[in-house]
Protein backbone atom coordinates (compact mmCIF):
# COMPACT_ATOMS: atom_id res chain seq x y z
CA UNK A 1 0.00 0.00 0.00
CA UNK A 2 1.36 3.50 -0.82
CA UNK A 3 2.54 5.41 2.23
CA UNK A 4 2.36 9.15 2.84
CA UNK A 5 5.89 9.94 4.03
CA UNK A 6 6.79 13.44 2.89
CA UNK A 7 5.65 17.03 3.41
CA UNK A 8 7.32 20.15 2.03
CA UNK A 9 7.11 23.67 3.46
CA UNK A 10 8.35 26.79 1.71
CA UNK A 11 10.04 29.50 3.74
CA UNK A 12 12.35 32.47 3.34
CA UNK A 13 14.72 31.16 6.03
CA UNK A 14 15.24 27.41 5.84
CA UNK A 15 17.82 27.32 8.63
CA UNK A 16 15.59 29.10 11.12
CA UNK A 17 12.52 26.97 10.38
CA UNK A 18 14.52 23.73 10.43
CA UNK A 19 15.97 24.70 13.81
CA UNK A 20 12.44 25.23 15.13
CA UNK A 21 11.37 21.68 14.22
CA UNK A 22 14.65 20.24 15.51
CA UNK A 23 14.50 22.08 18.83
CA UNK A 24 10.79 21.63 19.52
CA UNK A 25 10.02 18.25 17.89
CA UNK A 26 13.45 16.60 18.04
CA UNK A 27 13.60 16.13 14.27
CA UNK A 28 16.98 15.17 12.79
CA UNK A 29 18.71 16.52 9.68
CA UNK A 30 18.56 13.93 6.92
CA UNK A 31 20.06 16.02 4.15
CA UNK A 32 21.01 19.64 3.56
CA UNK A 33 21.70 21.42 0.29
CA UNK A 34 25.26 22.69 0.16
CA UNK A 35 24.42 26.26 -0.77
CA UNK A 36 23.66 28.85 1.91
CA UNK A 37 19.91 29.09 2.55
CA UNK A 38 19.25 25.88 0.59
CA UNK A 39 16.74 23.12 1.32
CA UNK A 40 16.95 21.24 4.59
CA UNK A 41 15.37 17.79 4.88
CA UNK A 42 14.38 16.62 8.35
CA UNK A 43 13.16 13.25 9.58
CA UNK A 44 11.40 11.84 12.63
CA UNK A 45 12.69 8.39 11.71
CA UNK A 46 9.79 7.65 9.38
CA UNK A 47 8.48 10.86 7.88
CA UNK A 48 10.45 13.34 5.76
CA UNK A 49 9.79 17.05 6.31
CA UNK A 50 11.36 19.20 3.61
CA UNK A 51 12.08 22.83 4.42
CA UNK A 52 12.44 24.48 1.02
CA UNK A 53 13.74 27.96 0.21
CA UNK A 54 11.24 30.42 -1.21
CA UNK A 55 13.78 32.92 -2.42
CA UNK A 56 12.12 33.30 -5.79
CA UNK A 57 8.82 34.27 -4.13
CA UNK A 58 6.86 32.63 -6.91
CA UNK A 59 4.39 31.16 -4.43
CA UNK A 60 3.40 31.90 -0.84
CA UNK A 61 5.37 30.58 2.11
CA UNK A 62 3.74 27.64 3.85
CA UNK A 63 2.64 24.09 3.10
CA UNK A 64 3.61 23.30 -0.47
CA UNK A 65 3.25 19.61 -1.37
CA UNK A 66 3.34 16.15 0.16
CA UNK A 67 4.59 12.81 -1.08
CA UNK A 68 3.73 9.14 -1.31
CA UNK A 69 6.24 6.30 -1.27
CA UNK A 70 4.92 3.62 -3.64
CA UNK A 71 5.98 0.19 -4.81
CA UNK A 72 4.95 0.74 -8.41
CA UNK A 73 4.86 4.31 -9.69
CA UNK A 74 3.54 3.29 -13.10
CA UNK A 75 0.46 1.74 -11.54
CA UNK A 76 -0.28 5.01 -9.74
CA UNK A 77 0.20 6.99 -12.95
CA UNK A 78 -2.27 4.69 -14.74
CA UNK A 79 -4.85 5.36 -12.02
CA UNK A 80 -4.23 9.10 -12.23
CA UNK A 81 -4.84 9.04 -15.98
CA UNK A 82 -8.38 7.82 -15.35
CA UNK A 83 -9.13 10.80 -13.10
CA UNK A 84 -7.53 13.44 -15.22
CA UNK A 85 -6.33 12.24 -18.63
CA UNK A 86 -5.36 15.77 -19.67
CA UNK A 87 -3.08 16.41 -16.73
CA UNK A 88 -0.26 13.92 -16.74
CA UNK A 89 2.18 13.48 -13.87
CA UNK A 90 5.52 15.12 -14.60
CA UNK A 91 8.99 13.73 -14.15
CA UNK A 92 11.02 15.59 -11.51
CA UNK A 93 14.31 17.16 -12.65
CA UNK A 94 17.33 14.85 -12.47
CA UNK A 95 19.43 14.90 -9.34
CA UNK A 96 16.69 15.61 -6.80
CA UNK A 97 17.17 13.51 -3.68
CA UNK A 98 13.83 11.75 -3.38
CA UNK A 99 10.87 11.74 -5.76
CA UNK A 100 10.67 10.74 -9.40
CA UNK A 101 7.29 12.21 -10.28
CA UNK A 102 5.15 15.24 -9.38
CA UNK A 103 1.40 15.30 -9.88
CA UNK A 104 -1.72 16.81 -8.33
CA UNK A 105 -5.11 15.73 -7.09
CA UNK A 106 -8.47 16.84 -8.46
CA UNK A 107 -8.29 20.05 -6.40
CA UNK A 108 -4.80 20.90 -7.62
CA UNK A 109 -2.89 19.94 -4.47
CA UNK A 110 0.64 18.87 -5.45
CA UNK A 111 2.10 15.54 -4.41
CA UNK A 112 5.27 13.59 -5.23
CA UNK A 113 5.32 9.93 -6.13
CA UNK A 114 8.47 8.05 -5.22
CA UNK A 115 9.55 4.43 -5.54
CA UNK A 116 12.93 5.43 -4.15
CA UNK A 117 11.39 6.67 -0.90
CA UNK A 118 12.06 9.66 1.30
CA UNK A 119 14.55 8.38 3.86
CA UNK A 120 17.54 7.49 1.71
CA UNK A 121 19.38 10.39 0.12
CA UNK A 122 20.26 9.28 -3.37
CA UNK A 123 19.93 11.58 -6.38
CA UNK A 124 17.18 10.33 -8.64
CA UNK A 125 17.62 10.14 -12.41
CA UNK A 126 21.22 11.35 -12.73
CA UNK A 127 23.00 14.68 -12.36
CA UNK A 128 20.97 17.66 -11.17
CA UNK A 129 19.55 19.94 -13.83
CA UNK A 130 19.53 23.66 -13.18
CA UNK B 1 10.49 11.13 19.59
CA UNK B 2 7.46 13.07 18.24
CA UNK B 3 6.11 11.71 14.95
CA UNK B 4 4.36 13.54 12.11
CA UNK B 5 1.24 11.47 11.56
CA UNK B 6 -1.42 13.86 10.30
CA UNK B 7 -2.08 16.19 7.36
CA UNK B 8 -5.30 18.11 6.71
CA UNK B 9 -6.57 19.36 3.35
CA UNK B 10 -9.50 21.74 2.87
CA UNK B 11 -11.86 21.22 -0.03
CA UNK B 12 -15.36 22.07 -1.16
CA UNK B 13 -16.20 18.40 -1.89
CA UNK B 14 -14.84 16.06 0.77
CA UNK B 15 -16.43 12.96 -0.76
CA UNK B 16 -14.92 13.52 -4.18
CA UNK B 17 -11.43 14.24 -2.85
CA UNK B 18 -11.52 11.30 -0.43
CA UNK B 19 -12.53 9.00 -3.29
CA UNK B 20 -9.52 10.23 -5.26
CA UNK B 21 -7.06 9.24 -2.51
CA UNK B 22 -8.84 5.94 -1.88
CA UNK B 23 -8.89 4.97 -5.56
CA UNK B 24 -5.41 6.16 -6.52
CA UNK B 25 -3.42 5.56 -3.33
CA UNK B 26 -5.49 2.77 -1.74
CA UNK B 27 -6.12 4.80 1.40
CA UNK B 28 -8.75 3.45 3.79
CA UNK B 29 -11.52 5.32 5.55
CA UNK B 30 -10.82 5.75 9.24
CA UNK B 31 -13.76 7.99 10.16
CA UNK B 32 -16.48 9.95 8.41
CA UNK B 33 -18.63 12.66 9.91
CA UNK B 34 -22.33 11.94 9.78
CA UNK B 35 -23.40 15.18 8.16
CA UNK B 36 -23.50 15.35 4.37
CA UNK B 37 -20.26 16.83 3.04
CA UNK B 38 -18.57 16.53 6.43
CA UNK B 39 -14.94 15.71 7.21
CA UNK B 40 -13.48 12.38 6.10
CA UNK B 41 -10.39 10.91 7.74
CA UNK B 42 -8.29 8.50 5.71
CA UNK B 43 -5.34 6.31 6.69
CA UNK B 44 -2.53 4.41 4.97
CA UNK B 45 -2.14 2.28 8.09
CA UNK B 46 0.22 4.75 9.74
CA UNK B 47 -0.57 8.26 8.58
CA UNK B 48 -3.87 10.13 8.95
CA UNK B 49 -5.04 12.31 6.05
CA UNK B 50 -7.97 14.55 6.97
CA UNK B 51 -10.20 15.82 4.19
CA UNK B 52 -11.98 18.81 5.71
CA UNK B 53 -14.96 20.75 4.34
CA UNK B 54 -14.35 24.36 3.38
CA UNK B 55 -17.96 25.44 3.15
CA UNK B 56 -17.39 28.59 5.13
CA UNK B 57 -14.71 29.69 2.67
CA UNK B 58 -12.81 31.40 5.45
CA UNK B 59 -9.56 30.13 4.01
CA UNK B 60 -8.38 28.89 0.61
CA UNK B 61 -8.80 25.25 -0.35
CA UNK B 62 -5.62 23.21 -0.14
CA UNK B 63 -3.07 22.06 2.41
CA UNK B 64 -4.15 23.38 5.78
CA UNK B 65 -2.16 21.96 8.73
CA UNK B 66 -0.19 18.94 9.86
CA UNK B 67 0.09 17.15 13.18
CA UNK B 68 2.61 15.52 15.49
CA UNK B 69 1.88 12.58 17.76
CA UNK B 70 3.81 13.21 20.98
CA UNK B 71 4.36 11.47 24.30
CA UNK B 72 4.25 14.64 26.38
CA UNK B 73 2.31 17.61 25.07
CA UNK B 74 3.43 19.73 28.02
CA UNK B 75 7.08 19.26 27.13
CA UNK B 76 6.41 20.48 23.60
CA UNK B 77 4.48 23.49 24.87
CA UNK B 78 7.38 24.40 27.18
CA UNK B 79 9.80 24.26 24.28
CA UNK B 80 7.50 26.39 22.15
CA UNK B 81 7.31 29.01 24.91
CA UNK B 82 11.08 29.38 24.70
CA UNK B 83 11.01 29.80 20.93
CA UNK B 84 8.04 32.14 20.88
CA UNK B 85 6.84 33.24 24.33
CA UNK B 86 4.15 35.54 22.88
CA UNK B 87 2.44 32.91 20.76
Amino acid sequence: MPKLRHLAIKTEDTGKLATFYMDVFEMQVLHKDRKEGGAVYLTDGYFNLAILPNNEQQSPNGLYHFGFEVENGEKIVERLKKFNPNKMPKQRPNGRPYAETRSSDIDGNFFDISEHGFQVVQPVGGKEEN
Amino acid sequence: MPKIKHLAIRTEDTGKLATFYMDVFEMQMLHKEKNEGGAIFLTDGYFNLAILPNHEQNAPNGLYHFGFEVESGEKIVDRMKKVNPNK
